[in-house]
């Protein structure tokens, strides 16, 4: 049995120390075996081969290794160095099988490996900022959509612009980069961000010489396919007077990172009918894709004509609205007014600003010019919304001199999935356009409801109960959100559709159980039991809107 | 003498000198006068007996010795082991230089004298 056991221990000796000495070892060994008899001795012995082990193992292969090393110099015949076979114990097939299988597996993992793609981790304390061709890296390794891709050729441009600052090169890029974009506006915003920010770490940066900057930077814009037809043309055009001005500027130092010049967004607007302002900057911060996209400014920037700032009384402010989440807070504050500038879904996406951003209310008025007034009755209602939005950003600019920028942070959310069982919704058609002017589709309360519409009430049960016609899943989001939590909702159900909902009813938040519906359900059980839906807290990167400073409004 | 086994010399290996500096031994033999030699403190394993045996042969300190069984029929032939001309100049130079480190110990009075 000691035997088999040290017989065990000498197989992991090199082959040629077995070969020579492994029966004299065993014949030792045998002999120990033989003379130390008794417990204490029996341990004493195991002890010692075990320390034998431990420090001879090591010695037999150094002397392995010493014959190597001198046998593979030695020469051959004709005196020219060469390999020898060390071993004349073949390699067992088992042995070649299973290096083999362990050898194909690791080629294999390695190529798996190279082929995915490489995630972008921010170094810990590098307060989520990336490098210009980090940025570049993370672009390339996004899935191509047509927005991403011009968003790429931009990154590109600012990257290869920024080697050596040359201004010219610079403008040509992010023209290159912004014509082929419709939102051009919001591209030369992120243009001029991103020379400023470039600048600032240029000198970190190992830059090539200026001429290949040029180079490159022209060889950019001649790649770009050019603008398709004369509205695009038109855009390029203004985008290039634009991005000189700014670059200009930008050399200059007589510009703050986040304005323009009014002169230059001006020559943007067709038939000049608008004023100058300055809207928000892009953060280039490392951020992943957010959910509850705010509304970035793109097209001609649009202002009314006239706008009026009135104060109201304290006390008017106090006549609040519940907003879900994040409490109550009046129409009539800023901060409100902000958030419907901007398409904040809920207040937490209104960041920073001061204290009375959420006290002071205001009466803002603004006059919409005729020829904008007569084109906003063609455009859908979407249109109308973004257009009207722009013009508050730019009031908000002007008047109250608001500077910010967006961000994307992660926060506290209910996400909405489809429940175990999947969804139960049935898709209906999209609901008709409606233009400024038509009749209302509904005229009397009894009135079916017109498709995109919805109505909630209270029954004699205390029981919120929601009905709607073809109105999509956010919308849903916006209508429930109050009686879930004091969290954003995300919807992750994937139904891109428009849907019906026919009395869904459920106990308002907080007054459940004083309802006197005896089996009356929270809203989570009513989506779940309806719809299939399920409302699961989580995190995830939320657009926000940061608000770095902001004046009482100026007087009319 | 390969440099890298023997240089310095390792333990074992001066060991098996002086056990074989009287008489030629055998592995076991070996180990069993270098146990006594030590009091009893160092007893060496078969991988560390014969890993040093190894590099001792290698170096030509130590060589291989035919010698009969004394009167006894043994199935299995041991091997036995002889110190060399260079194997005992080796060990000879090494216990000098361990002599003058207990000499500098004894005058450091780190040693008393009864010790050497």
């Amino acid at each position: 049995m000691s035997e088999k056991m040290y017989t065990g221990l000498l197989r992991l000796y090199p082959s040629g120390f077995r070969r020579e000495y492994g029966d004299a070892a065993l014949r030792l060994i045998r002999d120990r075996f033989r003379d130390e008899t008794g417990f204490f001795k029996r341990i004493r012995l195991w002890r010692d081969l075990a320390t034998d082990v431990l420090v001879g193992l090591p010695q037999a292969y150094r002397n392995s290794y010493a014959e190597t090393e001198v046998v593979s110099l030695s020469p051959n015949a004709e005196g020219i160095p060469s390999f020898k076979v060390l071993s004349e114990v073949p390699l067992r097939r088992g042995s070649i099988f299973v290096g083999g299988i362990v050898s194909l597996s690791a080629i294999a993992a390695f190529g798996f490996v190279l082929s995915q793609p490489i995630a972008y981790l921010p170094l810990p304390g590098s307060n989520a900022r990336m490098s210009p061709i980090e940025s570049v890296m993370q672009r390339l390794n996004r899935t191509t959509d047509p927005n991403s891709a011009v968003d790429s050729r931009l990154d590109v441009a600012k990257f290869l612009s920024a080697g050596a600052g040359d201004s010219q090169a610079q403008s040509s890029a992010t023209q290159a980069a912004s014509v082929s974009k419709p939102n051009t506006t919001a591209s030369l915003h992120e243009s001029k961000n991103a020379t400023v920010e470039l600048d600032r770490v240029a000198p970190l940066q190992n830059h090539s010489p200026k001429d290949h900057s040029k180079k490159w930077g022209k060889a950019l814009a001649a790649f770009e396919s050019p603008p398709q037809d004369e509205k695009q043309r038109n855009l390029g055009a203004n985008a290039k007077v634009l991005a000189d001005e700014l670059n200009a500027e930008v050399r200059n130092g007589s510009r703050d990172s986040h304005t323009f010049t009014e002169q230059g967004l001006n020559s943007l607007s067709p038939g000049g009918a608008t004023a100058g302002c300055n809207l928000v900057s892009v953060s280039q911060t490392a951020q992943p894709e957010p959910e509850l996209l705010l509304f970035h400014a793109s097209g001609p920037l649009l202002s009314y004509e006239v706008a009026t700032v009135k104060p109201l009384a304290p006390d008017v402010a106090s006549s609040v609205v519940r907003l879900p989440p994040g409490g109550s807070l009046s129409p009539l504050t800023i901060r409100r007014y902000i958030m419907n500038a901007y398409g904040a879904v809920y207040p937490p996406q209104i960041v920073g600003g001061p204290d009375w951003l959420n006290k002071d209310a205001y009466d803002i008025k603004g006059k919409v010019p005729d020829e904008l007034e007569s084109a906003l009755q063609k455009m859908t209602r979407e249109e109308r919304i973004d257009k009207t939005r722009i013009m508050q950003q730019c009031l908000l600019a002007d008047r109250f001199h608001l500077k910010a920028h967006f961000e994307t942070r992660v926060l506290p959310v209910y996400e909405l999935v489809p429940a175990k069982g999947g969804l139960k919704i049935t898709e209906v058609h999209a609901p008709p356009e409606t233009k400024p002017g038509d009749s209302p589709m509904r005229s009397r309360t009894d009135d079916p409801l017109p498709p995109g519409s919805s109505t909630t009430a209270i029954n004699s049960n205390g029981l919120r109960v929601l009905n709607a016609r073809a109105i999509k899943m956010q919308l849903l989001t916006r209508i429930i959100v109050g009686d879930i939590g004091d969290r954003p909702i995300v919807d992750h159900t994937g139904f891109t559709g428009y849907f019906d909902i026919t009395d869904l009813t459920w106990a308002p938040l907080g007054d459940a159980g004083s309802t006197s519906e005896p089996d009356g359900s929270s809203i989570q059980g009513a989506l779940k039991e309806k719809f299939g839906l399920r409302v699961v807290p989580t995190r995830d990167p939320i657009e926000v809107l940061v608000v770095d400073t902001i004046d009482r409004p100026t007087p009319n | 003498m390969p440099k890298r086994k023997l240089d310095p010399l390792p333990s074992a290996a001066f060991q098996i000198m002086l056990a074989l500096a009287d008489s030629d031994l055998h592995g076991y033999a070996i180990m069993r006068q270098i146990e006594e030699q030590s009091g009893g403190r160092l007893r060496l394993g078969p991988g560390t007996l014969y890993g040093s045996i190894q590099a001792l042969l290698e170096g030509k300190l130590i060589e291989e010795v035919d010698r009969p069984e004394d009167g006894e029929v043994r199935q299995e032939r041991r091997r036995y082991y002889r110190l060399t001309v260079a194997g005992r100049k080796l060990a000879r130079s090494e216990a000098e230089k361990m002599a003058d480190v207990l000499r500098v110990a004894r005058d450091r009075k780190i040693l008393r004298g009864d010790y050497v």
